[in-house]
């Protein structure tokens, strides 16, 4: 008896508050009807809009199994393309010059060294060749160098450019800058001693000083032997 | 005109199909996650004013109102695509909003603290509704005197239309509890009335 009347009185209550909570809803409902600011509203529609613009992922969920790999693969394939052309691009020489050439305007061999004379011309001219590409090497940033050349091709020259540095000074020995009076000297002196290469020297003389007077003896012993 | 129009202004016309005003909000929001911007125009419009006053009944300022109500949609426009469609669009709406409230309480900004007085209602028509207003008025300052809780169960209720068990999932709190907050606020307000009846 006690439990049905507090299951009635339950009821009755919850009765009650429904009752109340109507009224209150339709009084609500009657009070000011605030809106928000139209500013809000365009913001609001504007990023719904913007939001969908780009394709929901919803929308297309069949193309989201492939298209992922193939825009992997793609960067995968320019990736390598722009690698292999950057490897084209960059300068691949096998000898390098030393870091200095000597200048020698006029030059006198001495015997000792006048055999490889010829190859000095040579890697000389080859020198003066190669220098502009030296210079643009130099102006490149070292980590654009390091990014152009493999492994072993950087060894190499990093090998040439120290054994030429190394043969630099010998070279700068070598080659020594005579006025012609003491060249012609010098040549007397060979031709004197029976040296057979005083001749190659007067004739070098001759290309270098084509209008300098030559000593009696010498020019005489320069006509009989056709030099 | 409805809000959305003037919100457009008067050269602008959204021109919904009479078939999208009829659609449940499920299905329009179900559109929208697809990439049907149109579905939500319909949805927003119908949605825009109480979500707006159950912001603007918890906070100080319209301009914090206003802030809270565009985070809030933000916030529904980027989880779109996880919207479960089994659920009501009220109840999630309002459980994002709910959410979106505390984390801002939370931050503990000194200018969102709970309304104490709510605005008087404008002078301009002191005849007919001057009556009207003046229970607004009351009701409003009730509503704003509630504890936070009692608050924000009679406002998921009265400006939602949330069923208990929404309003209770919304709140993350026991059925029961829910039922209790909002009897306490439903005697509280019923008071108000009865006063305005004497």
């Amino acid at each position: 008896m006690t439990t049905g009347n507090h299951h009635d009185n339950s009821r009755d209550d919850e009765r009650e508050h429904e009752q109340s909570l109507d009224a209150l809803a339709r009084a609500w409902q009657s009070t000011h009807r605030e809106e928000p600011p139209a500013d809000v509203d365009l913001a609001v529609l504007r990023e719904a809009r913007a939001a969908v613009g780009k394709k929901s992922a919803r929308a297309w969920p069949w193309t989201r199994s492939w298209t992922g790999w193939l825009s992997t693969g793609a960067v995968a394939a320019v990736a390598i393309t722009v690698l292999i052309n950057l490897q084209d691009e960059a300068p691949a020489p096998v000898k390098l010059p030393p870091a200095a050439p000597p200048p020698a305007p006029v030059t006198a061999t001495p015997r000792a060294s006048r055999d490889t004379a010829g190859e000095d011309r040579a890697r000389a001219s080859e020198e003066t060749q190669l220098a502009p590409v030296e210079a643009r090497r130099k102006a490149e940033p070292a980590e654009n160098i390091s990014m152009f050349k493999t492994e072993p091709m950087a060894d190499a020259i990093m090998e040439e450019r120290a054994e030429a540095a190394d043969a630099a000074p010998e070279r700068e020995m070598e080659q020594v800058v005579l006025p012609p009076a003491e060249w012609l000297e010098r040549i007397v002196g060979m031709q004197a001693e029976g040296d057979p290469g005083w001749q190659e020297e007067l004739a070098r003389f001759r290309a270098r000083w084509p209008d300098y007077p030559l000593p009696a003896g010498l020019a005489e012993a320069a006509e009989d032997s056709g030099s | 005109m409805n809000g959305l129009t003037m919100a457009l202004g008067p050269g602008q016309h959204v021109g919904y199909a009479p078939r999208m005003r009829e659609d449940a909000d499920e299905a329009l929001m179900n559109r929208y996650a697809a990439g049907d911007a149109r579905a939500f125009e319909v949805l927003y419009d119908r949605w825009r004013g109480p979500l707006y006053r159950y912001f603007l009944r918890h906070v100080s300022t319209e301009a914090v109102a206003a802030d809270l109500y565009q985070g809030c949609w933000e916030k529904v426009i980027r989880a779109r695509s996880r919207y479960d469609e089994t659920a009501p669009f009220r109840a999630w709406l309002f459980r994002v909003a709910h959410n979106h409230l505390v984390d801002h309480y939370r931050a503990g900004k000194p200018e969102t603290e709970l309304v104490t007085e709510p605005e008087a209602p404008p002078e301009s028509n002191p005849g007919a509704h001057a009556e009207q207003d003046q229970q607004a008025l009351r009701l409003h300052t009730a509503v704003a005197a509630l504890p936070e809780d009692q608050r924000d169960a009679i406002l998921l209720k009265l400006e939602g239309g949330l069923a208990l068990d929404d309003i209770a999932r919304a709140m993350g709190v026991g059925r029961e509890t829910a039922k209790s907050r909002l009897r306490y606020a439903t005697r509280k307000l019923k008071e108000v009335l009865a006063d305005d009846h004497r």
